[in-house]
């Protein structure tokens, strides 16, 4: 599927960012699709990552973690989430064709992370599904 | 890095197949698959884009059976080749022994030529492996093109881009007909056989 | 060495023409042998766990969902009980139930520092009921740290509260945070109790000593007399005792 974002659209994903991460001490979070492109990101200002290659890496990464599952008999994991000893990070799918990655530190607990991630998933689909189909 | 068993005997090779996007990689990986599948006996990966474009690597393991004395398994990977996967590529290429270069033939892609085998050479070096040094071989690739009249670079001009200081072996081919895609893939396997074997003396 | 060298690059080619032996090529070569590994919709539900405590703890730091709260809410009403005996443990279980009620009705719309100070107050319990012979001073000690983590939160959450108040012209406030308010004064006037009645055993200590120090001085003095008279007895006694 082909998607087509106007600024507004990439606007609107930019605030559910901030307000739903950044707000809550997320250092740096980021919607990419399925191929390791960069949509749109937000991060705190306290560090600069290269979102760029780790955009590309981690969708290499969720595409070998998903046919990892495939291969014991599972459609796919539901927690993909990467620890660190500063900091973590965490994948979420967006619907079928986006990634959300969210890397935060120790003072933001996993489990209030993935509930903020699943809110933000809901919005961003509905800003998805609103953009322009070719 | 070659893994070598010492107890059970085996010995585990890496090969990856290199070179710009759409040059014809995976194509080499699948014809091998598609072609020698009941004597291979083992399945490809290939971790892609909805596109059809290599995102990670495509892999495909096989076994050779014993060479003296030691059985020894190969390990065919590639590498994405689109420029933004730079990190992906230096991912894969950790512990390879030994390099097929995939190059296009079209003549509008002979610039992603010469970029890849830099960005080869820059890459292998981050392990301190030198491209003068490694097992290489390179493939000119689509030559079956020129039937349908697509420009392409003749194998003199590709061999002064690619080859000139490197002087290692170049065959032309086609991966998506299998033309000498089992040569080029047999020719990189005893080099690198060779060049391991040195190694462990 | 190259002869051997040499050998064994005959043999890898011998092998490699066995393997490679010249086979019928297909007409079109497709991808249809190649299983397809691409990503494929999928969504699977999230953990369930177990009863006690402590893994639901750990599990809520993984994932919020109304079954582990419902089962924390409930496994914390179960051990408060258990425990309705220790005036200290029953405030640490009010606080953990205010917790759990909390995030359980506000979800992602929670404090983002809540889950933290619900793990930190369940480290303050645990600790509590698994070391030994812990005295109610240190047991206090530590009610007391937690409290203040327990206040700053409640604080925290009144703040935003009412900064988004002040915003929207709302007047509603959460019935949880009310009892929120009820169990940290209930927990302020168990703190307050024990203050008073450690400060009354400090008094009664020092009284207890004074006393014990004036026996001891009176006993030191009546020995030292019994002493000097003594002493005097011995040195006028008569001459020409001896015969």
């Amino acid at each position: 599927m082909t998607y087509v974002l106007g600024q507004e659209q990439l606007d609107a994903i930019e605030e559910v960012l901030e307000e739903d991460f950044t707000n809550i001490g997320v250092s740096c979070v980021f919607l990419i699709d399925m191929a390791g492109n960069v949509v749109a990101s937000q991060d705190s200002g306290k560090i600069t990552h290269d979102i760029y290659s780790l955009a590309a890496l981690a969708a290499g990464n969720f595409g070998a973690v998903s046919t990892m599952a495939k291969i014991i008999g599972e459609d796919e994991f539901s927690i993909l989430f990467h620890k660190g000893k500063k900091e973590s990070i965490h994948f979420s799918k967006v619907m079928m064709d986006f990634l959300l990655i969210s890397i935060f530190d120790e003072k933001v607990s996993l489990g209030f992370l993935r509930l903020k991630v699943s809110d933000a998933v809901d919005k961003i689909a509905t800003i998805l599904d609103h953009q322009m189909k070719p | 890095m070659a893994f070598v068993n010492l107890k059970k005997k085996e010995v585990q090779v890496k090969i990856v197949y290199y070179g710009p996007g759409r040059g014809g990689k995976t194509t080499n990986l699948e014809y091998i698959y598609e072609t020698y599948n009941d004597r291979i006996k083992t399945e490809m990966i290939a971790i892609k884009t909805q596109g059809d474009r290599t995102l990670f690597f495509d892999f495909l393991p096989f076994e050779m059976g014993k060479i003296m004395g030691y059985d020894v398994k190969i390990q065919l990977y590639t590498v994405p080749g689109q420029v933004k996967y730079d990190a992906t590529r230096r991912l894969v290429l950790r512990g390879v022994d030994g390099v097929v270069f995939v190059a296009d033939s079209m003549a509008v892609r002979r610039k992603n030529n010469m970029l890849s085998l830099k960005n080869l050479q820059d890459n292998l070096a981050t392990y301190k492996k030198s491209i003068f040094k490694i097992p290489l071989v390179l493939q000119y690739n689509k030559r079956d093109l020129s039937d349908k009249g697509i420009p392409l670079l003749s194998c003199e001009s590709m061999e002064k881009d690619l080859n000139s200081r490197l002087k290692v072996p170049s065959i032309e081919g086609s991966a998506l007909n299998g033309q000498n895609v089992v040569q080029t893939l047999k020719q990189i396997i005893t080099l690198t056989m060779a060049a391991l074997e040195k190694e462990f003396k | 060495m190259t002869e051997h060298n040499d050998h064994m690059i005959e043999e890898v080619e011998t092998r490699l023409d066995e393997i490679f032996k010249d086979v019928e090529l297909p007409k079109e070569t497709g991808k249809k042998g190649i299983p397809e590994k691409t990503l494929d919709p999928a969504e699977n539900p999230g953990v369930s766990s177990p009863g006690d405590l402590k893994e639901l703890v750990l599990s809520i730091e993984w994932e919020i969902t109304d079954e582990v709260m419902s089962r924390f809410v409930e496994e914390v009403a179960r051990q408060s009980e258990l425990y309705r005996d220790d005036r200290v443990l029953v405030v640490f279980f009010k606080m953990l139930d205010s917790l759990g009620k909390y995030i359980w009705k506000y979800k992602a719309g929670a404090n983002s520092g809540t889950v933290k100070v619900l793990s930190s107050v369940y480290a303050g319990l645990e600790r509590i009921v698994t070391t030994g012979n812990l005295g109610n001073e240190q047991k206090e000690k530590i009610l007391a740290a937690e409290l203040i983590g327990f206040k700053k939160l409640r604080n925290d959450i009144l703040k935003k509260k009412s900064h988004r108040k002040a915003k929207q012209t709302s007047q509603h406030m959460p019935e949880v945070l009310d009892r929120d308010r009820k169990v940290d004064e209930s927990a302020l006037e168990t703190l307050k109790a024990m203050q008073e009645n450690f400060a009354k055993l400090l008094e009664e200590l020092k009284a207890f000593v004074h006393s014990e120090m004036d026996s001891l001085k009176k006993e030191m003095k009546r020995l030292l007399e019994e002493r000097s008279n003594d002493d005097s007895a011995s040195s006028t006694e008569p001459e020409g005792t001896n015969e």
